[in-house]
């Protein structure tokens, strides 16, 4: 019943939020944005994968946008993405002609860490381009096949991390304190590449990463079945992830034994969730966010567009900005003892 | 000591996040529109200021061509960037004292383009990196300079960088380039 409410309340929240955010501009949408410069501010450095969907997204956002507008890239990287967040949230203009694709690690930051100058719930969501799912791979000597498998192994998965801020080490530090899992960890590595090699030297024996990333840069050990998937962490489940028996691999969120460990599951894996997101600050006239949002959705579903994310292996699933908004909000909503639960959890400080 | 640590964290995490998924690509945008990244400054300096002037300035009475910015950490980072094997920028912002002092290494991988104009004290020279970025022919990558320093001349794009930047005044910054002992590019400002 309180789940319920909560709920109820969340999405009341967010339609209260999208309609009352900033009043509607003197201008149309279309005499703002035509012959205008849209900038989009990336919490990273050129080069990567926010860079590569950046650059695919706005070359056809802008042809769907009222106006078409030209658009120019500001790569702005620092603190994990932290850097642009506060720029983005306190000092750029509010006017609708700055968007910003911000770190997916942002809410984890703001729950867990504390004293951040940005409210991701108060950020007007354009749209996401696409999940950062991430999956759960052990190497293929421990015999592990399935994530039963793994409950019952009696020699530790040792698991290579790149930090305790991550990804790879928030997933299995969760499977073992949460699933009971034999797991441990070992942080220090300078990243995927180093993971992967320490993998295949046996040094390692398992690693849990992007799946677009596994695809990517390790689709050899996929294809030769040296890794096998065995649990998938995100909101959603993705499909066609098998795991060593041909059989579809769990969503981590469905395993939680009561509502406070799904919501603490949950806030983990909102990294996933909220994954390629695009937005704008807070205080941006709400028929230009509208009109974004709109363009947003268009382009997801353009053909050129999906042919273009095609043949640079894109993964496209999007999410619109009242999706975003709401899961965001959700995420932010979570009760303050159970952050407290998650954090002591990963061992933050 | 644990705020240090963190720090570390999250600069790793940012470098992971950067290379998750991410397979390479090229700079070449969907409608074969040619894309350079400028390395210009901190974010709360001049020169990244000005950056986002000349972005725009291109943007605008560019044919061809796109210019981003990037927020480094100033011209030492710059050279560093512009000559590095992978993931180079195209263009930076650099003060003359800082080329006069760039290694040979770095030197040999650049080209003068123009002056961009004063700041504290110090001239701001613009130079691009001699490799053509990947995907991009070398007659084209040219074509693409020349347009970046035809645009940067014009009244246009002075009115609208000083907007931003008050010392914008361009010029062909020979005597800076020939000091440094960097050559010239062709398509280098007269």
């Amino acid at each position: 019943m309180a789940k319920r409410l909560q709920a109820t309340l969340v999405a009341g929240l967010v339609g209260a939020g999208l309609l009352a955010a900033t009043p509607v501009a003197a201008e149309t949408p279309a005499e703002f944005y035509k012959d205008n410069v849209i900038t989009i501010i990336l919490g990273a450095g050129p080069g990567g994968g926010y860079d590569l969907y950046a650059r695919t997204v706005m070359s056809h956002l802008v042809k769907h946008i009222p106006g078409k507008p030209k658009y120019i890239l500001q790569f702005m990287p620092g603190a994990g993405g932290q850097k642009a967040a506060q720029y983005v949230y306190n000092v750029s203009s509010k006017d609708g002609s700055k968007l910003a694709k911000l770190s997916n690690m942002l809410p984890v930051f703001q729950l867990l860490r504390g004293n951040v100058k940005y409210d991701v719930a108060k950020l007007n969501y354009i749209g996401r381009a696409a999940s950062m799912q991430y999956v759960t791979m052990v190497w293929h000597t421990t015999g592990v096949k399935s994530l039963e498998d793994a409950q019952k192994a009696t020699t530790p998965i040792i698991f290579g991390s790149s930090g305790k801020s991550q990804s790879n080490y928030i997933v299995p530090t969760v499977m073992r304190e949460l699933l009971g899992l034999n797991v441990k960890v070992i942080a220090g590595y300078p990243g995927t590449a180093a993971i992967n090699k320490a993998l295949e030297q046996g040094e390692v024996t398992g690693r849990a990463g992007a799946w677009s990333s596994w695809i990517s840069r390790a689709g050899h050990l996929i294809k030769s079945g040296q890794v096998v998937a065995i649990a998938q962490s995100g909101l959603e489940k993705a499909t066609g992830i098998t795991n060593g028996y041909g059989q579809p691999t769990p969503l981590l969120l469905d395993l939680a034994k009561n509502d406070d460990e799904r919501a603490i599951l949950k806030l983990l894996a909102s990294d996933a969730a909220i994954g390629r997101n695009f937005s704008v600050p807070p205080g941006v006239p709400r028929d230009r966010v509208k009109a974004l949002c709109r363009a947003f959705d268009a382009t997801m579903a353009d053909p050129t567009f999906l042919a273009k994310a095609k043949k640079r292996k894109l993964i496209v699933e999007p999410k619109t900005c009242e999706w975003l908004t709401k899961t965001a909000r959700e995420i932010v909503a979570t009760p303050k003892p159970l952050v407290a639960r998650a954090k002591a959890l990963l061992g933050w400080k | 000591m644990i705020s240090k640590i963190t720090t570390k964290m999250i600069g790793a995490l940012a470098a992971l996040l950067i290379l998750c998924g991410a397979p390479a690509h090229t700079a070449l945008a969907a409608d074969g529109q040619i894309e350079l990244v400028i390395g210009t400054g901190s974010i709360k300096g001049k020169i990244f200021a000005m950056g986002n002037g000349v972005a725009t300035a291109v943007a605008l009475g560019g044919k061809g061509v796109a210019i981003y910015n990037y927020a480094t950490k100033g011209a030492k980072d710059n050279l560093k960037r512009i000559s590095k094997k992978k993931r180079a920028i195209n263009l930076a912002a650099v003060p003359a004292k800082s080329l006069a002092k760039a290694g040979a290494k770095q030197l040999k991988a650049i080209s003068g383009l123009m002056s961009l104009g004063t700041h504290k004290g110090d001239t701001v020279l613009l130079v691009v990196r001699n490799k053509a970025p990947k995907g991009v022919s070398k007659s084209a990558y040219a074509k693409a300079v020349g347009e970046v320093v035809a645009v940067l001349n014009s009244a246009a794009a002075a009115k609208m960088i000083k907007r931003e930047w008050s010392g914008w005044s361009p010029a062909s910054g020979a005597g800076a380039f020939k000091s440094a002992g960097v050559k010239r590019h062709a398509a280098a400002a007269m």
